[in-house]
């Protein structure tokens, strides 16, 4: 790991200039960077420090771009599982010359893939560590103003595929189609294949939106979730008052990765905003009428403001029909060298309420004091502190969190983007 | 919850009846991410279009410079990202390199691995 790191700091420390980016000849631009990140952890026992976790992370990355050609590497070390630099990300895209609309890419290992959907995605794979999947992608564009991308990513013994075609916006409207499919090395694991339609369509006075989901492999597997943004209440100078009708359903089977769709969900929903444009202030509420039992399923409200005295609020409630309810108030006054609040969480029979307070003694640095406990008889008080910096490029962090009947853990972390 | 909740509705009130007035807002030309936190160290807005920093791309390790919001002397925290494509998109703050922190004067919400996020709708 060392070797590899103090080759990567030699090869950003002879870059052309300061910036770490400059021109060749034949209009490229280069752009060489070093992205590294080290984390210490440990625990503080029997009177001394235990160190029980260390993490050495650092990228190199080249990107050489001119008008028809984009270029990026990224070769990378870890210490752990193995201190070898590899070959983290890549990619080149060419675009036809005098046309930058018209192109075409490759990629390998970029990232982990998701649908969009309206308010949650459609499918998310939150679980997964990125470093994990390895694969590929191919993308294109130009014809008509049509773009497309094939991604093709393994995870494990796992085959992940997602195709996209995005039409080019026509005025008044515009359209995605999706579509993911997970293979299993298992093929007695569960296998998924969505579709997804979203279409976007702007009517000056109202945006209605639709998104369209289905999956192979039998009836049920659909979703439909559609909703009418920019219906507006009110509207002055100070500010507006919109509200968003919209309706979810799907069919008793689906399965989808995501919180966007419960399977026979029948929900109708309204929505109405206070949006502000001079002013630092908001609000919303939110009712889901339930059309199975014909009944209010849930409520939920935000507001938001930071007032003229320096004080933000923040607040936070989500009620549902079956009992369940979590709510959350914040305040926080604060200015320049100083800040204090105070934070109130709800979540069913529990409350917690965590007081903070920061002092900031210049700019870049900020010493931070979270105290916090329960509104009951075991009040299981935690206290957490953190002091960080962010000189430039580089961020430092420092925190020691201690819980009710634990000892105290320590965190060191720097991490930095250097040119 | 009814008494433990009074906190908020009494701030409510308060608001409505004038007792607290709203600061203005910095005012630009495209879709800006505002945040007032005048103390901070340095903020950064992560989000479905970035990665979310570096987070969801292989690797996964936050760039510390991504989605770099700029301080103003008044001591808010200002992003604009009128240049995105049509569509949703979610997001949150990071305050100081550590802090996840929902846009507090924005009442659409999503989720992101287990986190309550911020929600914002570019048109085409």
């Amino acid at each position: 790991m060392i070797p590899a790191i103090a080759l990567l700091l030699t090869l950003t420390a002879s870059g052309q200039d300061s910036t770490g980016s400059g021109t060749v000849p034949g209009d490229w631009e280069l752009d060489c960077s070093m992205l590294f990140m080290a984390k210490a952890g440990g625990m503080w026992s029997d009177s001394r420090p235990s160190m029980d976790s260390t993490l050495m992370d650092a990228a190199f990355s080249v990107h050489a771009l001119s008008r028809e050609v984009d270029i990026l590497a990224v070769a990378a070390a870890k210490n752990s599982p193995s201190s070898d630099l590899y070959l983290r990300r890549a990619g080149a895209e060419v675009k036809w010359p005098g046309t930058p609309w018209i192109g075409g890419g490759v990629h390998y290992s970029d990232r982990i893939p998701f649908l969009p959907g309206l308010r949650s995605p459609v499918v998310e794979w939150g679980w997964l560590e990125p470093d994990s999947i390895s694969g590929f992608s191919v993308s294109g564009g130009g014809i008509l103003g049509f773009s497309s991308e094939y991604l093709l990513q393994e995870v494990s013994d796992d085959t992940l595929q997602q195709f996209t075609v995005s039409s080019p916006w026509m005025g008044f409207t515009g359209a995605d189609y999706r579509r993911m499919e997970f293979s299993p090395g298992d093929s007695s694991a569960f296998h998924m294949a969505v579709n997804v339609l979203e279409v976007r369509t702007d009517f000056r006075y109202v945006r209605p939106r639709l998104v369209l989901t289905g999956g192979d492999g039998g009836s049920g597997r659909w979703g439909l979730s559609c909703e009418i943004l920019d219906l507006c209440l009110l509207d002055t100078g100070w500010g507006r008052v919109e509200v968003v009708p919209g309706a979810r359903f799907a069919g008793d089977s689906v399965r989808m990765v995501t919180q966007a769709y419960s399977p026979g969900q029948r929900v109708l929903f309204l929505g109405s905003y206070l949006r502000s444009r001079r002013h630092m202030v908001s609000a919303g509420l939110e009712g889901m009428i339930d059309l199975e039992s014909d009944s209010l399923s849930g409520i939920s409200a935000r507001a938001g403001m930071v007032d003229r005295e320096g004080v933000t609020w923040d607040i936070m409630l989500d009620i549902f029909v079956d009992g369940d309810h979590r709510g959350c108030v914040k305040a926080g006054i604060a200015d320049s060298f100083a800040a204090a609040g105070m934070m109130l969480e709800v979540l069913d029979d529990s409350s917690r309420v965590t007081g903070s307070a920061a002092y900031s003694p210049r700019r870049d640095v900020c010493a931070e004091v979270f105290v916090s406990g329960d509104l009951d008889d075991s009040l299981q008080p935690s206290c957490r502190a953190v002091v960080s910096s962010a000189l430039g490029p580089v961020r430092g962090l420092v925190s020691v969190d201690w819980a009710y009947d634990c000892s105290p853990v320590f965190g060191l972390e720097l991490r930095g983007l250097l040119k | 919850m009814t008494g433990r909740m009074t906190v908020g509705v009494s701030a409510l009130l308060l608001c409505s009846c004038g007792l607290m007035r709203p600061v203005e807002r910095p005012q630009s030309e495209g879709v800006d991410l505002v945040l007032w936190m005048p103390g901070a160290s340095s903020v950064q807005v992560l989000g479905d279009w970035n990665e979310w920093g570096g987070l969801v791309a292989a690797g996964g390790v936050i760039d510390p410079l991504a989605g770099m919001m700029s301080r103003n002397p008044e001591g808010f925290w200002t992003l604009d990202i009128s240049h995105l494509e049509g569509g949703s998109y979610r997001y949150s703050f990071l305050v100081n390199g550590h802090g996840w922190l929902r846009d507090p004067v924005n009442p659409l919400t999503s989720e992101f691995q287990g986190r309550t996020v911020s929600l914002v709708m570019i048109p085409d």
